[in-house]
């Protein structure tokens, strides 16, 4: 059996193994008894890394290609003010891809492995995405650790604790908070916001058990209680209909469509009462959600990679 | 004014975004437990034999049998056919449902996650999490 279509491939082996330098065969054939120092082998695949190649890429918007230039310079240079930075702006990139997840991951890594003196802004740019992602119970925890840690982030910490706070439903604990802040890198928004959340009036909300207990007991006058009058007159219709139905069937003595009907009657009569609770949530989250849109876009706060190894903050639609 | 309805949908049909599926894969989820099964069956024979005949009377998305199919899936066949009750008694449209167009309809999405959020916790990110914004 011949081996002639090899031929090529072992031609192209020959050619491109390493030449291994003569050895001298004693001490006597050496040129010199000092050996010269090697310079550092190049890397086989890895194209040169440029740092600044991934940064033309995020401020064209391209931050997925971004994303992956920015870990690809992270793992090359392994080390180093470059690749730290890389990491961070990789993790910069996943949020601009909405990516908070992933990023909050990348974060919760990255952290582990860069510089210990920045692993306070890992942290903060972790609970950053948590809080982005809406897991506020994981947001905060980090967030009172990086405040234990000496930094720069002081500020921003505070001012992201007390938007947690009033995401959690708690403005009394904002305003606290934002009070701290006087005079501080923040202090003029910090003071605005907590101007705006001293004069919050209570919201018109509705109890949903209210809401339930007058559908029990008239169906449909919860949904009215609550303000959604067409659902109100459905119910009450519906209801109304089928439980006349369900008695007249009863009168005449028909068993089985009695039963038919009476077990239909109970859904809709259980639904109804569901309806006017469900409801009663739907407004007052619908209340809510308006009421922190609003003060969101006057008063959130932004954080982007700035120059170098830092955060610049901003504070409403800047 | 019906007239003037069905000509802003169709206008406004292209530019609505389209229905995503929602929900969790209930096709491919087991159902575990009588009941469950019971309630998938019957709701699985409406949607394979009357509702093809009957043509499409739900304005929500998902409509109202798949709803109460999801809804089941989650909550148990009694709170999911509750739930399906409640869907069918406001099924009328409303201006806090965000519309989306699927099969030249103009919907309103209604996923489950929208009413059972104050009472059902899910992980945080999670896949089922679509909320109408």
């Amino acid at each position: 059996m011949t081996l002639w279509w090899a031929l090529p491939a072992l031609v192209a082996a020959e050619q491109l193994a390493p030449v291994a330098d003569p050895a001298p065969r004693d001490s006597a054939e050496a040129p010199s008894a000092v050996p010269e120092p090697q310079a550092e082998p190049e890397p086989v695949h890895a194209p040169p890394v440029d740092a600044a190649f991934p940064d033309d890429l995020y401020a064209r918007g391209w931050y997925d290609a971004a994303w992956l230039e920015y870990e690809r310079v992270a793992h090359t240079l392994g080390q180093g003010a470059d690749a730290d930075r890389a990491r961070l702006m990789a993790g910069a990139s996943l949020w601009a891809m909405g990516r908070d997840a992933d990023a909050a991951d990348h974060f919760s890594v990255m952290g582990e492995r860069v510089d210990p003196a920045l692993g306070p802004l890992f942290q903060l740019c972790e609970a950053e995405s948590r809080y982005q992602l809406g897991d506020l119970a994981d947001a905060e925890r980090k967030l009172e650790a990086v405040l234990l840690e000496p930094g720069a982030y002081g500020a921003q910490v505070t001012y992201r604790l007390a938007w947690v706070d009033l995401r959690q439903g708690d403005p009394d604990a904002a305003v606290v908070r934002l009070d701290t802040l006087a005079g501080g890198p923040l202090g003029d928004p910090a003071e605005g916001f907590a101007e705006e959340l001293r004069g919050w009036e209570p919201l018109p909300t509705r109890n949903p058990r209210a809401a339930g207990v007058l559908s029990a007991l008239v169906p449909g006058a919860g949904q009215l209680y609550v303000g959604e009058r067409r659902d109100a007159l459905t119910a009450f219709l519906i209801n109304g209909v089928l439980l006349g139905t369900t008695a007249a069937l009863l009168w005449r003595q028909n068993w089985y469509a009695a039963g038919a009907s009476g077990l239909t009657t109970a859904g809709f009569y259980a639904g109804n009462i569901f309806s006017a609770v469900n409801a009663a949530h739907r407004r007052n989250r619908r209340l809510e959600r308006a009421r922190m849109a609003q003060v969101s876009a006057d008063w959130e706060l932004t954080l982007t990679p700035g120059e170098g190894l830092a955060l610049e903050a901003a504070v409403g639609d800047e | 004014m019906v007239l003037t309805l069905m000509v802003g949908a169709a206008l406004a049909a292209p530019t609505l975004p389209p229905c995503a599926p929602t929900g969790p894969g209930v096709e491919r989820e087991p159902m575990v437990g009588t009941g469950r099964w019971t309630a998938r069956l019957a709701l699985r024979t409406y949607q394979l034999l009357i509702s093809p005949a009957d043509g499409r009377g739900c304005a929500f998305f998902p409509s109202c049998s798949t709803y109460t199919r999801q809804a089941v899936h989650w909550h148990g066949p009694l709170l999911g056919l509750v739930m399906g009750f409640e869907r069918i008694q406001r099924n009328h449209a409303g201006w806090h449902y965000s519309p989306c167009r699927q099969d030249g309809y103009v919907l309103l999405r209604d996923p489950v996650s929208d009413n059972d959020w104050w009472f059902r916790r899910r992980p945080v990110g999670s896949a089922d999490t679509q909320e109408t914004p």
